[in-house]
């Protein structure tokens, strides 16, 4: 793939995920010349918004038609579409409220002129089409891009981190919130790649990077459960960044 | 993003980092050194030594071995010559540990103990001055 | 074999003398967990530390290193910078002299690992004897007392340490330190042989262990596997800790731009979901229980078949790094049918 047709693009998010693409600084010189950047609204003025894609890169949740249309046009003239940030891989914050109905939701909080409003519950972006690889992060590592992006342009699957990021606060010999300080640490659960940088600093993993493989939801329940901490803090805590239910859905799919 | 690193500057007045928790060599050493036209730093235990040191590498340093612990001044040694920008930078070493110490007998070998030159406590200031006279008039 | 006593009131003089040997690492504490780390200064050492959270295999096995590099330019070039660096250990305890000298098995003989062997030779070892805590059972692995594998051993004998001589350099060691070593007394022994007998009877878990292969042959369809399984975590801390894990990954990481790369080592677990995983997306232990199952079954019978002892040393840092509290000791024990032993 010598010098690929790259479009970058935002759907509903922070837009923290394109932010770390440019804040590469010295190495985005590197990235532009490996690769042709054609279309890329949050950095440039002039982007074609019709010309075929040999790359995509999308960040963002899928939280409105709007949105579900500009990716299924972005899936449409693009060879390969790669998903940026846990909004896009795992639906994120926004789909944290799972349970709530949507638009008993928006009469809440806008009352009547709500109903004008284009929004759906939110949804990662392989809910609504295929996504080829993901790369989740809040928010992404920018060494786990480049490197994704490196593989991909040498004709190699990308290594993606498959250990959760209990065993990389081991190998720094960080203190263990679980064992020494009876904290919600999501270590256990999450997907590593960030070097433990949380628990470094003495604070429990929040799980912003999404579940690992094979994440077991119902033994570190169990452990906070001893742990004195309640339901409800303990679902509120496990959904902020993967909602629940995705979560769920994803972890049933692997065991068939 | 790449940090500078600061280029050694070569005029003015040489600088003589002293390392020792005895106040009363510290002050007998250096005021002969200022005379001499050199620029004295002081520190008065190993840790602070070596901050200053790292923060503006000196031309020399003076280490005493025996402070708040009996055996600081070699670690504080070995650190130094560990960070980059200290490792060719002349120690000698001043102590009383092998006067005061019966049966440590061991003699401070170059190679053990990283050092230029060895000077046992109490110190023959003289012999102290002219050695860093011609140490620091041999490199420019 | 050589022996001297050093009184404990000079150990900080030897320590110097002994940094011309490479520069001295120890255990070094922080909140409440012990590491070992370069010294700043000597009171910083803790030999009175009952395990480190990651154990001396971190040095001659790092976590993450580089194997080689290649250029387009100048090919394949090897990563020895920090091979050749001498670092002397100050303060290992018996168990984990064992697992290294465990290690030397898998990476000395047969396929030699020239980055293993090479920072073995340059790293040295100065034991320090131990008071067994609630969650060692070295005695029972058999690796309570070293007899090869370190350069110096201390033993405590009240005011003074026994120093077993083990190799020629820790024969240098003690000339390089001359007066300070004085010759052992029949009193010292008297007293030594008093200690060894009394530590023995302070370990509070005792295992088994001579006809655990048996056992485990025999027990391979328990329903413990299957209850264990729906416990682990799979998040690889018993193996992070463990002073005998070897399993690494090996992958390339490629500049962005160009066509070198960087070819690294990293560590590896059993427990991990895709340790098993083979291209062609088959995966031999898929779920968590066959995983756990087989992290026992190495330690206490794979590995035993294979090299003639378990590569468990009963350090007890596993049962002290779970988060759930699996205890390999209490699985061991409700394998064999101990009255009451529940698995944590």
């Amino acid at each position: 793939m010598s010098r690929p047709n790259v479009g970058i693009f935002g759907l509903t998010g922070c837009a923290g995920d394109q932010l770390v693409i440019l804040n590469c600084e010295d190495r985005f010189l590197h990235i532009i010349a490996a690769l042709n950047i054609r279309d890329f609204a949050m950095a440039s003025s002039d982007n074609d918004s019709a010309c075929d894609l040999d790359l995509a890169i999308v960040e963002g949740a899928v939280l409105s038609r709007r949105d579900e249309e500009q990716l299924e046009r972005i899936r449409a003239r693009s060879r390969i579409l790669v998903a940026i940030g846990t909004c896009a891989v795992w639906g994120g914050i926004a789909a944290m409220d799972g349970d709530t109905d949507r638009s008993q939701l928006v009469r809440d909080i806008y009352g009547e002129c709500g109903e004008q409003f284009d929004t759906t519950p939110a949804r990662a972006l392989h809910e609504i089409v295929g996504v080829d690889l993901n790369i989740s992060g809040c928010p992404i590592e920018e060494e786990e891009f480049l490197s994704g992006i490196s593989n991909l342009l040498n004709g190699d699957l990308p290594i993606a981190p498959t250990t959760p990021v209990c065993a990389e606060c081991k190998m720094r010999e960080y203190n263990c919130l679980l064992t020494e300080r009876v904290d919600m640490c999501l270590g256990p659960l999450t997907l590593g790649g960030c070097n433990a940088r949380c628990p470094g600093l003495s604070i429990g993993c929040v799980g912003c990077r999404g579940p690992v493989d094979d994440a077991n939801l119902e033994s570190v329940t169990a452990l906070f459960m001893e742990n004195g901490f309640g339901r409800e803090d303990i679902a509120r805590k496990l959904r902020t960044f993967a909602g629940l239910r995705v979560v769920a859905h994803t972890l049933s799919e692997d065991e068939s | 993003m790449k940090t500078r690193k600061a280029t050694q500057v070569t005029l003015g007045p040489r600088t003589i980092l002293i390392i020792d928790d005895d106040v009363d060599f510290v002050e007998a050493t250096s005021v002969p050194l200022e005379k001499r036209g050199y620029h004295v730093v002081k520190a008065y235990d190993g840790r602070e030594g070596l901050r200053l040191a790292k923060i503006a590498p000196p031309d020399l340093v003076i280490m005493d071995i025996m402070m708040g612990e009996r055996t600081e001044g070699f670690f504080t040694v070995q650190e130094m010559r560990q960070t980059t920008e200290l490792r060719s930078v002349p120690i000698f070493v001043v102590s009383s540990l092998y006067s005061r110490i019966e049966e440590f007998k061991v003699a401070p070998e170059r190679e053990w103990l990283a050092h230029d030159e060895f000077f046992p406590k109490p110190v023959d200031t003289e012999k102290l001055l002219k050695s860093i006279d011609r140490r620091l008039s041999d490199d420019h | 074999m050589k022996i001297l006593k050093l009184e404990k009131g000079k150990l900080d003089l030897f320590a110097s003398v002994v940094q011309q040997f490479g520069e001295v690492h120890a255990p070094t504490e922080h909140e409440g967990k012990f590491s070992f780390k370069r010294l700043n200064s000597w009171s910083e050492a803790r030999l009175d530390y009952n395990r480190t959270v990651l154990p001396p295999r971190k040095y001659f096995l790092p976590p993450r290193e580089t194997l080689f590099k290649y250029r387009e330019a100048t090919g394949y070039v090897p990563a020895t910078e920090d091979l050749e660096k001498r670092v002397v250990l100050f303060g290992v305890h018996a168990c984990d002299i064992h697992a290294l000298n465990i290690l030397d098995e898998v990476f000395g003989k047969g396929y030699l690992d020239p980055y293993y062997l090479t920072r073995r030779k340059n790293i040295t070892i100065i034991g320090i004897d131990c008071t067994p805590d609630e969650h060692c059972f070295c005695r029972s692995m058999r690796a309570d007392f070293a007899e090869t594998g370190f350069d110096l051993f201390l033993k405590d004998i009240g005011d003074h340490y026994l120093t077993f001589v083990g190799t020629a350099r820790g024969d240098d060691m003690v000339i390089a330190t001359g007066p300070l070593f004085s010759e052992v007394t029949h009193s010292d022994i008297v007293e030594y042989k008093r200690r060894s007998s009394q530590k023995c009877d302070t370990f509070k878990l005792d295992l088994e262990i001579r006809d655990l292969p048996e056992i485990f042959e025999l027990e391979y369809q328990a329903d413990i596997w299957e209850e264990l399984g729906e416990k682990c975590l799979s998040c690889g801390n018993c193996s992070m800790v463990c002073p005998t894990c070897y399993c690494y990954d090996v992958a390339d990481e490629v500049k962005l731009g160009s066509h070198d790369g960087d070819r690294v080592r990293l560590w590896d677990s059993c427990l991990f979901a895709t340790h098993a995983l083979v291209a062609g997306g088959e995966n031999f232990r898929k779920t968590r229980s066959s995983r756990i199952k087989f992290r026992f079954y190495h330690k206490q019978r794979g590995f035993v078949a294979e090299y003639g002892r378990p590569s468990c040393v009963g350090c007890g840092r596993c049962i002290e790094a779970c988060p759930v509290g699996i205890n390999i000791v209490g699985v061991i024990n409700r394998l064999r049918g101990v009255e009451h032993a529940s698995t944590d």
